[in-house]
């Protein structure tokens, strides 16, 4: 064949070919798109992202491995302050794969943060790490179940229970970061929409949606966030077990509000204590029947529930809302059977919870419900019956006593120890005027 | 000397005609320009501060390895294939001066281009530190922690030769020596086994080292004590201590609790008022103050160690640079040698490998002390012994080449304000690496001249 036209042929089969290949583009990005492999469009991602994805072509695996290596090498020789580097290099390489952004983001919040003494540094690696899930991770995956739930769990877990002895040093940061986000305890005024987008990137129409629905709600406080994230989640959820444990969560941090949503501040204007909003508790209830109703086959959904309505039986016992609290209960007895229902049974679970539960043995959380539960009823007595109020405060000193006593050494009361009694007391005081009820 | 002049320079223009030298010359600028400001620390400034050097640096000289890849196998190799060292060679030019001349104009052109990288970055960092909003505890602690060069002072090393035969004797005597495990693999672990527990400490205990300085402290000079904890060891758990430091034969003159999680490097300023002027000899002693029985474990190596000021951080980190720089002549010798011999893309090929292999040479390190690569195997056959015994020699080979080039990472020291010192800059550059220099260029030049550049086609 003369070269010319066998020149000629060539360049045919290369268009031929080019065409064929440019024709299964808009398929394969649809089928992309249809099985979650790539949602964010690459004009929409990091100029670094799209660089190494394709200027390391195969080879980023193997980039990937080598900075993985070198990150664990720091870590373990203690040296940290290339590892927030590290971190965001070695999830940009596998940009749509969610376990490496929760792997990285969890390493900074929880490993290397508790490696810290000062409070302030181990917020600072906390804040770290969800600074990676959200304004990264949840961009690059931000139809991922997976991180909304690793989200609601940093602030429930990481930043809302007690497990690490900077707690309380964590939520008072959240708080004033919060107030400098929405201006208050949540959204007023103009110009928080932007600043909740920035910094915390969260989407101000369902910020508003979850005011219009269970608030007002104090956005200073883990259970709010929870809440939100879980709530975000949830409406991404494909997998029955993603959804639920979404779904647990979310009713979990609802709980939480139910039962100290109403915040008391201290002098510097941060939360102080939390007041029960049992005018949540219809919506709660109908809730959990609505998640019975979804899932009836599950045991998991089922166990919550029952572990839900015996818990809120003893608060609202505690509160002194029996009538609440025998309807609360019955509903606890529909599900277990060996529960009888009525007030008999009701009796029967306050005393095996009397018996079973010594004030050393309560969390710091079930300890300090208990305590203002008693003076708050104390209160409500104080003018009708002083004797009678003089006793349950009594009771709540005595509890405080005992709890506070039981702390092991001064790290076990910094980290789970209750304030002072008579500032609880004050602060209640300043709250709910003598002789009246929540 | 002129010849070598011609070619040195002919050989620098020809550098600064390829597109893929200013290719990575652009690259080199714009990571100056714009790595820093996306560059993320711990959140701290000093921390910012020693990414932005460590990074921006360690990037730069990565481009330039590439670039003195690039450069030193197409010097040759080109000519060579383009058949324009055929006109050179009818010059009266002998081929050691074309070899030394190709190599001193990349090697020049990388170390400027390179000391280049380092002034800008210098400038920068000052700039940046002198407009930050810092407290002047701040700006001490980054002009006494990191924009400085200290001088580390190692402890005397714990000296287990008689403990350790005493260990193997009482093995011995007690039939505790397993037969199938040779007795030097058996003599290796037991050191390990006694270093360790010099360099640990159980509740009520302590550990102490003894430190002889290579000068008597001076009046008025800052010495710090800075230490890690094994925290693979001892997980996360803070345990309560007090460090003593005194005089040789003498009561601690100075004491600090501590409580600290074992992770990280920690500082201790402890010649405040001058309490060791003069002194040479020193004790450092920990003492384990745990209640709960926790031991506490220090690293093997370089597990504390004393820092004197060792002089200002730009002289520092020239030196710095110097090594990286003695490092890529080498590199730029090796390129030179193998295009003289091989084709560019073979050239390139060979000189990347050895490159891979010298940054790999912990690895290579690690398996001679294991002493065999078949770790993990419990019964190897008589094929796998064989292939064991054969990659250890290689890897003995390799590591005999690679030892004297091993140059304890200069940049991250310079960016911790760690000392470079001039001593280590002299016997590396004179004592280690030129002879390696010479060696290759040597074989590079014999190999070259019996290389037909005048192949008939």
């Amino acid at each position: 064949m003369n070269p010319k036209r066998k020149g000629w042929m060539f360049l045919l089969v290369g268009l031929a070919l080019l065409l064929g290949a440019g024709g299964q583009h808009a398929g394969l990005v649809a089928r992309r798109g249809a099985e979650d492999l790539q949602v964010v469009p690459p004009e929409q991602t990091t100029p670094l992202v799209s660089l190494t994805t394709v200027a390391f072509g195969a080879f980023r695996g193997l980039v990937a491995n080598a900075l993985w290596m070198r990150a664990a090498e720091l870590q373990q020789n203690g040296q940290f302050f290339e590892l927030v580097q590290l971190a965001a290099w070695i999830s940009q390489l596998e940009p749509t794969t969610p376990q490496v952004w929760e792997f990285q983001a969890w390493n900074l919040s929880y490993n290397i943060s508790v490696l810290f003494p000062d409070p302030e540094d181990r917020w600072r690696w906390v804040n770290h790490g969800l600074d990676l899930l959200r304004k990264e991770g949840l961009r690059h995956n931000p139809n991922s179940d997976t991180l909304h739930w690793n989200m609601g769990w940093m602030f429930q877990h990481k930043i809302g229970m007690d497990f690490d002895q900077a707690h309380f040093h964590f939520k008072r940061r959240l708080a004033e970061q919060t107030e400098e986000v929405f201006g208050g305890r949540g959204p007023a005024g103009t110009g928080w929409e932007a600043a909740a987008r920035e910094t915390f990137r969260m989407d101000p129409s369902l910020i508003l949606s979850l005011e219009e629905r269970y608030g007002p709600l104090d956005w200073r406080t883990t259970e709010v966030h929870t809440l939100y994230w879980s709530e975000r989640g949830l409406s991404l959820a494909r997998s029955p077990f993603e959804r639920r444990r979404l779904q647990r969560m979310r009713l979990q941090s609802l709980a939480a509000i139910m039962r100290r949503g109403d915040s008391i501040d201290d002098e510097t204007g941060l939360p102080f204590l939390g007041l029960p909003r049992f005018e949540l508790l219809p919506l709660l209830l109908a809730e959990q029947e609505n998640a019975l109703a979804n899932d009836p086959d599950s045991e998991a959904v089922r166990r919550t529930a029952r572990s839900f309505f015996a818990d809120t039986a003893l608060i609202l016992a505690l509160f002194d809302r029996v009538d609440d609290a025998l309807e609360v209960y019955n509903r606890f007895a529909r599900l277990d059977p060996d529960a009888p229902p009525g007030a008999a049974g009701l009796r029967a679970l306050l005393q095996a919870n009397d018996e079973s539960m010594r004030p050393e043995d309560l969390s710091r959380e079930q300890a300090l419900l208990r305590v203002t539960a008693l003076l708050l009823r104390s209160r409500r007595w104080e003018t009708q019956d002083p004797t009678r109020a003089r006793g349950l405060r009594g009771m709540a000193s005595q509890l405080h006593r005992h709890y506070q006593s039981a702390r092991v050494g001064p790290e076990h009361m910094e980290r789970t120890g209750l304030p002072p009694f008579e500032e609880i007391e004050r602060s209640l005081h300043a709250r709910v005027p003598a002789g009246s009820t929540l | 000397m002129k010849a070598f002049a011609a070619i040195y320079t002919l050989t620098l223009r020809a550098a600064l005609r390829e597109r893929v030298v200013w290719s990575m010359l652009a690259l080199t600028g714009l990571v100056l320009l714009l790595l820093p400001p996306v560059l993320r620390g711990d959140g701290t400034f000093a921390g910012e501060i020693r990414m932005h050097i460590h990074y921006t640096l360690g990037f730069c000289s990565v481009l330039l390895a590439a670039m003195t890849l690039w450069m030193s196998c197409g010097t040759l190799a080109t000519d060579l294939g383009s058949k324009r060292l055929q006109m050179v060679l009818t010059k009266p030019v002998s081929r050691a001066v074309l070899w030394w001349g190709k190599w001193a104009a990349v090697s020049t052109l990388t170390t400027v281009v390179l000391l280049l990288c380092g002034i800008v970055t210098h400038l920068h960092v000052s700039h940046r530190v002198a407009s930050a909003e810092l407290s002047e505890a701040e700006r001490e602690q980054i002009f006494s922690s990191t924009l400085t060069a200290r001088r580390p002072e190692r402890p005397v090393p714990f000296d287990v030769t008689e403990m350790v035969a005493e260990m193997m004797r009482a093995h011995e005597e007690a039939g505790l020596l397993p037969p199938d495990i040779p007795r030097d693999v058996i003599e290796r672990e037991l050191r390990n086994h006694a270093l360790t527990m010099l360099n640990a400490a159980s509740a009520g205990d302590s550990v102490r080292w003894a430190f002889r300085l290579s000068s008597p402290l001076r009046e008025g000079e800052g010495l710090q004590l800075a230490y890690r904890f094994d925290g693979a060891s001892m997980g996360i758990t803070r345990i309560p201590g007090e460090w003593r430091v005194g005089r040789d034969g003498e009561e601690p003159a100075y004491t600090h609790r501590v409580h600290q999680s074992p992770s990280g490097e920690f500082v201790l300023e402890i010649n405040e008022g001058g309490r060791f002027t003069g002194a040479r000899d020193l004790f450092v002693e920990f003492h384990n103050l745990s209640e709960e029985r926790d031991m506490v474990f220090f690293p093997m190596h370089e597990g504390v160690a004393l820092y004197r000021p060792g002089g200002a951080f730009a002289p520092n980190l020239l030196r710095a640079l110097l090594l990286l720089a003695g490092l890529m002549s080498l590199l730029a010798a090796l390129g030179v040698s193998s295009g003289g011999l091989f084709s560019l893309p073979v050239a390139c090929y060979v000189t990347a490998v050895t490159l891979l292999l010298q940054l790999f040479s912990g690895s290579v390190e690690q398996t001679l002390e294991l002493g065999t690569t078949l770790t993990g195997v419990t019964e190897p056959g008589r094929a796998l012994q064989t292939v064991d015994r054969v990659s250890m020699a290689m890897y003995r080979g390799v590591h005999a080449v690679l030892k004297p080039l091993d140059v304890a990472s200069p940049l991250g020291r310079a960016s911790r304000g760690v000392s470079v010192s001039s001593g280590e800059l002299a016997s590396t550059l004179f004592l280690r690496m030129t002879p390696v220099l010479l060696v290759i260029s040597l074989v590079g030049v014999l190999l070259f001249q019996r290389r037909e550049a005048g192949v008939a086609e």
